[in-house]
């Protein structure tokens, strides 16, 4: 398998003012599987792109286990791209979609038969072989994508939006056949998705790209309650900013003293938590606020309350944000294990 | 029932396909479909005191007619051959992203513009054996006189019709494979090249059969035209046999009125291959 290594790539489309790639730079353990998480137009399709050779970035390196790849045209990497839409080749069958890859590689048809069915067996469509592609549905196309990438056994698959074009009950399934295959295979996997609860689930890692570069790589759980920077914490959907300073494991602000969590950068900074972590009632970090205004999403209800001139968002389910009602006062906690400080913002 | 009440919504509010249609079926029917059936019924002699298979069999019967009909065959599968292959290499140079782009695309659809006959007799100026191409080589010393430049206009094999067809023909396939290419977009040959594929081998193996479609239909107007167009053979054919087209027209200009039938007859029989033809071409597709 691959180790692969982007080296501060640079890349501008002609005739747009912000770059797609900006110093993106970003390293993938031999094995691992690394989700590039992202809103549209952050660049990461472009670096997928890039990365397959189907792209020439303006600036810096792709190195497959240390070694520069960007000489090399995209038949000649180790890597396979699989599209957002599949594009399997609607004038062939199941079977010679699959078999495309070692038939271009003048592999036996013995042998590229043989190697067919195992991966079709492998995403469970043993017996779709003679279907053409307008015949299946799309979960099973997407799938079919997938077992055309595997049967080449590249050293680097790169998915791109591999489920988004799936409902919600075949895109469990999907990512759990993906998450499967890849712990079998051991093969080295770059996934580009704009899904936050997708990139958790599939990646060993989570990579955020913003605007061209990575703000901040690691765990699921770390980008979502410890964010490198506003950005990272606005992408999560953090709504609660504090301004204050932080020291000796406190945060003083308009609200007063807030106890921290261990670790807790210290000095100037804001003040984050997400609005699931408030809790009601009496404790630690416990305040009085004023209900402003309260809002039904579904599931949750995102209540919005004042104190000391600042705005909190909490968003609870129906039974916490029962006493939630607006003009009225409300006792939140603020779990001292929620909060975290970005220095210097 | 919410579904079939939406369907009823649908009908009611859009009308159903068919009337929504009738306007324009009404006038192919009548222009179109008329012109046929009374062309038809011309050719069984209709207006001439009753039915019969006369001309029919005197068409069928006359070998001039066969070999009309050979070349005017020769004519549109040679066109349409060429045409279609021109304007694939053309389709494939066009699409690429270089510096006058747009001037290349706008030199190469001009023709479209330019009447077949203001064409044909260009090609005349151009290739006969007085043209333009006759008097250089005379002037460089390379033929003695007119006969001794090759006769490529009122040639037995129709070289200056053909050549007219593909140089008008060309920008149209072009055309069509180029708007088909960027429906298609860049994807299908990247997903091909990621799997291993060179380049030439994601354009045969991918790019051609997604294009092939598109190529049959442009490919079947082609035919269809150069095989039933009349006034480029006129300008450019020679006189015995001519394409089966010219010899249906002189047939229906003939002051002999008798002769009415038999260019209808012959009209049907070049309506009628050409339909099968390109029947066959669509079944061999699919």
């Amino acid at each position: 398998m691959t180790r692969l290594t982007l080296d501060t790539l640079d890349l501008r489309h002609p005739g747009t003012e912000r770059p797609a790639l900006d110093a993106l730079s970003l390293e993938v353990a031999d094995g691992e599987m690394v989700a590039l998480l992202g809103p549209s137009g952050c660049g990461k399709t472009t670096a997928l792109r890039v990365i397959a050779g189907l792209v020439a970035p303006d600036a810096g390196e792709v190195r497959f286990d240390g070694v520069s790849v960007g000489h090399l045209p995209p038949e000649r990497r180790e890597a396979v791209l699989v599209f957002q839409s599949g594009q399997l080749f609607a004038h062939m069958d199941v079977a010679a979609n699959v078999g495309f890859g070692l038939r271009m590689q003048r592999r036996p048809k013995r042998e590229i038969a043989e190697r067919v069915a195992e991966a079709l067996a492998q995403v469970q469509l043993g017996d779709l072989g003679h279907r053409r592609p307008h015949e299946l549905s799309g979960g099973q196309r997407q799938r079919v994508a997938l077992a055309r990438a595997l049967v080449l056994k590249p050293g680097l698959l790169l998915l791109d939006e591999p489920l988004s074009s799936l409902d919600a009950h075949l895109r469990g399934e999907m990512r759990a056949l993906i998450r499967r295959l890849q712990r079998e295979t051991g093969i080295t996997t770059l996934v580009v998705t704009h899904d936050q609860e997708e990139a958790a689930v599939l990646g060993d890692r989570v990579a955020l790209m913003l605007g061209g570069r990575i703000h901040q790589i690691g765990a699921g759980a770390a980008l979502w309650n410890r964010p490198a920077d506003l950005d990272v914490a606005r992408f999560f959907g953090g709504c609660n900013f504090i301004s204050g300073r932080s020291s000796g494991g406190g945060f003083d602000c308009a609200l007063g003293r807030l106890l921290l969590p261990e670790g807790a950068p210290s000095g100037e900074g804001c003040l984050t938590l997400r609005p699931e972590a408030i809790e009601p009632g009496e404790g630690e970090n416990a305040l009085t606020l004023r209900v402003i205004e309260t809002r039904f999403e579904g599931l949750l209800t995102r209540i919005t309350a004042e104190g000391s001139g600042l705005r909190l968002e909490a968003l609870m389910r129906a039974g916490a944000a029962r006493g939630a009602v607006p003009g009225q006062d409300v006792r939140w906690r603020l779990p001292r294990e929620a909060l975290w400080v970005l220095p210097g913002v | 029932m919410a579904g079939s009440r939406t369907s009823a919504t649908e009908v009611i509010g859009r009308g159903h396909p068919w009337l929504s249609l009738a306007p324009a079926l009404c006038v192919i029917a009548v222009l179109f479909g008329g012109g046929l059936v009374l062309g038809l019924a011309g050719s069984f002699g209709m207006g001439r005191g009753g039915w019969s298979l006369d001309a029919w069999a005197a068409v069928l019967g006359e070998g001039r007619v066969w070999r009309s009909l050979g070349l005017s065959l020769w004519i549109a599968f040679a066109s349409t051959a060429l045409s279609c292959l021109i304007g694939l290499g053309a389709a494939l140079l066009l699409r690429r992203r270089f510096p006058g782009q747009g001037l290349a695309r706008l030199l190469f659809q001009i023709n479209l513009t330019i009447p077949h006959a203001v064409g044909a007799l260009g090609i005349l100026w151009l290739l006969s054996q007085s043209g333009f191409l006759a008097r250089i080589a005379g002037g460089a010393g390379l033929i003695d006189g007119p006969a001794g430049f090759p006769a490529l206009t009122q040639d037995r094999h129709a070289i200056g019709i053909i050549a007219h067809y593909v140089w008008k023909e060309v920008p149209f396939i072009g055309l069509i494979l180029l708007a088909n290419m960027q429906s298609i977009g860049d994807d299908p040959e990247a997903a091909a090249r990621s799997l291993g594929a060179s380049p030439f081998a994601a354009m045969r193996l991918v790019l051609l059969p997604l294009l092939r479609p598109a190529l049959i239909r442009a490919g079947a107007i082609v035919f269809a035209f150069s095989f039933g167009a009349w006034e480029v053979p006129v300008l450019l054919g020679q006189s015995s046999p001519p394409a089966l087209p010219v010899l249906a027209w002189q047939r229906f200009t003939d002051p002999d009125l008798a002769a009415r039938p038999e260019a209808m007859a012959i009209a049907m029989l070049i309506a009628l291959v050409s339909a099968l033809l390109i029947r066959a071409a669509f079944a061999g597709r699919s």
